[in-house]
């Protein structure tokens, strides 16, 4: 048994900024990453946010306030993502660094986040529905499995009962639909858009966050082969990105905004659809 | 050759169809891993990802080439693209999600799928002998029927079940209140996050009110607040198709687009001429939607004076 109180993991990327203006870069191979705005994935900022909300609710009725650690693997800059963690109230930070953690798929990432998440001994793993970036919704089922624990993708809800060490949470299905489920601790859960609006920084958090403690650690000290991990143990390698087709046949309207409405009238009308 | 596993839910369910395309699309000797919960037990990610793994390690067929690539084809809907992760993992094979095309050729295999946000695609390639992919459900590339393959393996449960007891289901809800017609809506006008804000909806309900049209919103404004849930056109909300459907500031991700994509007409009005949704309109108008829509709104309006 564990005297101490329950620890919650929150796995954050660092993605371009999609509002910003986005260029292939001149290997074809992938973008130009030489003059984009990053920022924290989106649902990773919801899993956060929900990370923070389990602490606070823990705390209003009585029990031991959860220790949170926030995780990113990344290069350099992926610092300034943790510090914004940081800001907004988790309690410390680690930073996976290292030249052979570059260049990994979800699977090859989702097992170096799973020995650091096992390390730090999580009991809750929190982590976005999909990047948004490459969106391919598997690095927390990945870890799940590496850590061999109970997953739940899409959850729009989560409780935590400390005292049973288990988790009520609604998951999304299609069409409209949720699903209730009980889930036992340790657990991975893949936060869905949509369930908190994630807060913002305050000035005190971000001049608190300086000091609080961001651990660096690369493969030796996460104990990880390093073939299994970033470019050598990807399975999958990327050839080319290109833009998708302009709209097959589609019509474009120019002119003042009076002209185009009065243009899509006739338009619309000519397709009988008014 | 590969040889490819093609998974389907004895109870039918969505991404059949794209799955055996996808398969054709691959040109393997194709078999299908048939899934049925009265055999498995009820769904849990880790026994579905287990049963699976079990089939396709055992190596059914015989006298097959032990080199020759191995891809499991499953749709990426909620349920098995929550647990295709786990089975890629546990065959060691690559995890490609999320497809619209595939391909053989000199390079062996090939896969297609959107990045960042529909914005850009990528083409990948497996470095591994097996890989597992998921394929978008109605955006794979020429989807027209495909017959089911005559090998059928039934998945059995998997020698270890102990992770069966990994989750307990209570029940299930509606996401939403409901109150909102959009499936059989004949027109719908849909606010994207381009709107602005909460208080800029009124652009849209506007131009709604004028068309008779239902008002239709994307996700970015739902999960902020700034409409109902029950308004949400999308995989995860409403699949609609109506006759006209009007996108003002929708990006048009790729869970939006299988949300609308069957519309007779698609209107798209946004100042990104980037933006993804042009990429399924009919008609574009590449302005601020806050100049175009309430001009015609005004048009409209007097047009329906006039009749």
């Amino acid at each position: 048994m564990r005297e101490e109180g329950l620890r919650i993991g929150v796995c954050i990327k660092q993605v371009p900024d999609t509002d910003s203006h986005l260029r292939i870069a001149d290997s074809g191979r992938g973008i130009d990453d030489s003059n984009l705005n990053w920022v924290i994935s989106s649902c990773d900022l919801c899993a956060l946010e929900e990370a923070l909300l389990l602490a606070e609710a823990q705390v209003s009725r009585g029990a031991e306030r959860p220790e949170l650690v926030v995780f990113s693997l990344g290069p350099e800059r992926v610092e300034e993502a943790l510090r914004k963690a940081l800001a907004l109230g988790v309690d410390r930070a680690l930073h996976l660094v290292d030249e052979a953690l570059q260049g990994g798929d979800a699977i090859a990432d989702g097992r170096a986040l799973a020995a650091a998440l096992a390390r730090e001994r999580c009991d809750l793993v929190l982590t976005g529905a999909q990047s948004d970036d490459l969106g391919q919704a598997a690095t927390p089922a990945v870890i799940a499995e590496v850590l061999g624990c109970p997953y739940a993708w899409l959850v729009m809800a989560v409780e935590l009962d400390s005292c049973s060490r288990s988790l009520r949470i609604v998951r999304e299905l299609e069409g409209g639909m949720n699903e209730v489920l009980r889930l036992e601790l340790p657990a991975v859960l893949a936060i869905q858009a949509g369930i908190n609006r994630p807060r913002f920084a305050s000035l005190r958090g971000t001049l608190q966050a300086r000091k609080k403690p961001l651990r660096r650690e690369d493969c030796s000290g996460l104990g990880v082969d390093p073939r299994l991990v970033g470019t050598a143990g990807a399975g999958i390698e990327t050839e080319a990105v290109s833009l998708p087709p302009a709209g097959a046949g589609g019509v474009v309207i120019d002119g003042a905004s009076a002209e185009a409405a009065a243009e899509l009238i006739a338009h619309l009308e000519r397709e009988a659809v008014l | 050759m590969p040889v490819v596993w093609l998974v389907e839910d004895a109870r039918g369910g969505p991404g059949t169809q794209e799955v055996r395309a996808c398969g054709r699309a691959l040109g393997g000797n194709c078999r299908v891993a048939r899934l049925d919960e009265e055999r498995v037990g009820p769904y849990a990610p880790g026994l579905y990802a287990g049963a699976l793994r079990d089939l396709i390690a055992q190596g059914e067929g015989e006298g097959e080439d032990p080199t020759a690539p191995i891809v499991v084809v499953l749709p990426h809907t909620y349920q098995s693209a929550e647990y295709a992760p786990r089975l890629a993992v546990r065959l060691g094979a690559a995890y490609i999600p999320s497809v619209s095309a595939a391909a053989v050729d000199d390079g062996g295999l090939r896969f297609r799928r959107s990045i960042l946000q529909a914005r850009l695609r990528a083409d990948v390639r497996p470095k591994t002998r097996a890989v597992v992919a998921t394929v978008q459900v109605g955006a794979f590339g020429g989807a027209d029927p495909a017959p089911s393959p005559a090998d059928v393996f039934e998945v059995g449960r998997p020698a270890d079940i102990e992770q069966n007891q990994e989750r307990e289901i209570l029940g299930r809800q509606a996401a939403s209140a409901g109150g909102v017609d959009l499936a059989s809506a004949e027109r719908i006008v849909t606010a994207g996050r381009g709107v602005g804000g909460p208080d800029e909806v009124s652009v849209a309900a506007e131009l709604a009110a004028a068309l008779d049209a239902e008002l239709g919103a994307s996700r970015p404004v739902v999960d902020n607040g700034w409409l109902p849930r029950e308004h949400q056109v999308g995989s995860s909300g409403h699949i609609v198709a109506p006759n006209l459907y009007v996108a003002l500031g929708v990006s048009g991700s790729i869970q939006h687009v299988m949300g609308m994509s069957g519309s007779r007409i698609i209107v798209a009005i946004n100042k990104d001429p980037e933006a993804p949704i042009f990429s399924v309109a009919h008609y574009g108008i590449v302005a601020d939607l806050h100049d175009v829509a309430p001009a015609l709104t005004r048009l409209l309006k007097a047009r329906r004076q006039s009749a």
